[in-house]
């Protein structure tokens, strides 16, 4: 189901009256004050023009649409809005624009939203395959592995979709999904995503406190994590490794020489904590590995 | 002689009857207000603690509370739909709901507005100043009760009691 299901209307019947070569390959809907909703597309952009639609957004408008996406409970929402987006059933995700209120040096809420970026999440079959193949080839099939690309690089789609395959073929994975993208937890209802038959999953968890968390009590081969951050992340991704689990892991970066220059990465990729790192590239299609390094390459 | 003692009891249950039916709004307002303390209190920790969605929230909280369950269930249903209006739907309920006087509307009114809209501890202030001001009501129902809500029906019977005594 896509994420406009949970807009109210005018938007909500503006994106589904879509042709359907448009909504199929849709990435992401711009709500920004003032201004036209803009549509992002894989290789087109295009603002949204419907006859029930207004020409621009109103910032009492936004208010309305963040206050419904949040099922009218900003409450149960706060920490997610405080690190600036909410998650959708389904894994789609709405990145927040709005000013900061800071206490101590801390975001303690928002205010004056100003923009909503609303990311359409999509379960992709069939790359992982790929990319399990590649490493194969290369001798690395089992092991902990790194997926790196910039924003909408389809990292969370990838991780998805090797977390699928390597459950289904066995292996014990605990996925620590603190934004709720990878599963697409929609409440009670489940998940939005097939994620295997041996997946369990940590939803809402803080990724160092979820992996803590998966190593005492799941038993997992397999931890996966999206969007690595440093410090207590990377700490507990030691802990994992030295555990023996594998760990499949995402982070931004445009390279691998970037992820290198991070003092905190190096010994991760040095010290046999990833045996493999593959760079993701958004063009031609998100998802298109650009390179593919293995610590076979260093030894 | 029969036929007024069968006219003076038509009138005693007429006037017991009037009587009855003049104190019930002050009963059903008590009851009402009393409802909606409870609901209140046990709206409270679904939003604090447990950060439980609105439209299970009221519906959760609404169980086994005659005057409310049914309309609060009413509202958790309407409140899964995209294009409800909270405020709106929320004085649409309050409207619905025989118990209220015009003094009640606006202090729940106001929680309407409020309700769901910050985090919360700042629900929790809502909420809070929500229920003294419901408490606030309750007591005044029931000193209106306890003044008008009983001297009226005495009056009521009073008066039918002279209309058989000077028949007899």
């Amino acid at each position: 189901m896509g994420p406009w299901q949970y807009l109210p209307n005018p938007w909500r019947q503006a994106l589904m009256d879509l042709p359907r070569d448009r909504s199929a390959t849709l990435e992401e809907i711009r709500f920004r004050i003032g201004r036209p909703v803009y549509l992002y597309g894989t290789g087109w952009t295009s603002p949204l023009s419907h006859a029930e639609a207004p020409a621009a957004i109103s910032a009492a408008e936004i208010e309305r649409v963040i206050e419904v996406l949040a099922d009218h409970s900003l409450y149960a929402r706060a920490d997610e809005m405080r690190q600036g987006y909410i998650t959708l059933p389904g894994g789609h995700r709405v990145g927040i624009a709005a000013r900061a209120v800071v206490d101590g040096g801390r975001v303690v809420t928002i205010r004056q939203i100003t923009g909503l970026n609303m990311r359409v999440g999509r379960a992709v079959k069939g790359p992982g395959e790929q990319l399990l193949d590649l490493l194969a080839a290369r001798s690395v099939e089992d092991g902990s592995w790194l997926l790196v690309s910039p924003p909408r690089g389809g990292k969370t789609t990838l991780l998805r979709d090797v977390v699928r395959i390597l459950s289904d073929r066995g292996r014990r994975v605990v996925v620590i999904d603190e934004r709720s993208e990878v599963a697409g937890f929609g409440g009670a209802g489940g998940f939005g995503h097939d994620l295997g038959a041996h997946t369990d999953v940590l939803d809402g968890w803080p990724k160092a406190d979820g992996i803590e968390a998966a190593l005492r009590t799941l038993g997992p081969d397999v931890i996966a994590v999206d969007e690595l951050g440093e410090g207590r992340d990377l700490e507990a991704v030691w802990r994992a490794r030295y555990s023996g689990v594998d760990v499949l892991a995402t982070v931004h970066a445009r390279s691998l020489e970037e992820v290198k220059a991070r003092p905190s990465y190096r010994p991760l990729l040095a010290r046999d904590g990833f045996s493999a790192a593959v760079v993701l590239a958004a063009r031609p299609v998100p998802g298109t590995i650009r390179q593919l390094w293995t610590s076979w390459d260093v030894s | 002689m029969v036929l007024h003692v069968m006219a003076s009891g038509l009138i005693l249950a007429a006037a017991l009857g009037l009587a009855r039916r003049a104190a019930h709004p002050y009963e059903v307002r008590v009851r009402t207000l009393e409802e909606w303390q409870r609901f209140l209190r046990h709206l409270m920790p679904l939003i604090e603690w447990k950060r439980v969605a609105l439209a299970q929230a009221v519906s959760e909280a609404g169980r086994g509370l005659p005057h409310l369950e049914r309309a609060m269930e009413r509202l958790g249903e309407e409140l899964r739909d995209p294009d409800t209006e909270l405020h709106a739907a929320w004085n649409g309920l309050l409207a619905s709901l025989p118990g209220l006087w015009g003094e009640d509307q606006p202090v729940l009114s106001e929680l309407g507005r409020v309700l769901g809209t910050s985090d919360a501890d700042h629900q929790h202030n809502h909420l809070e100043a929500a229920v003294r001001d419901v408490g606030r009501l309750v007591e005044e129902a029931r000193r209106a009760r306890s003044r008008d809500g009983r001297m009226l029906p005495a009056l009521v019977s009073a008066v039918g009691m002279m209309v058989v005594i000077l028949m007899l």
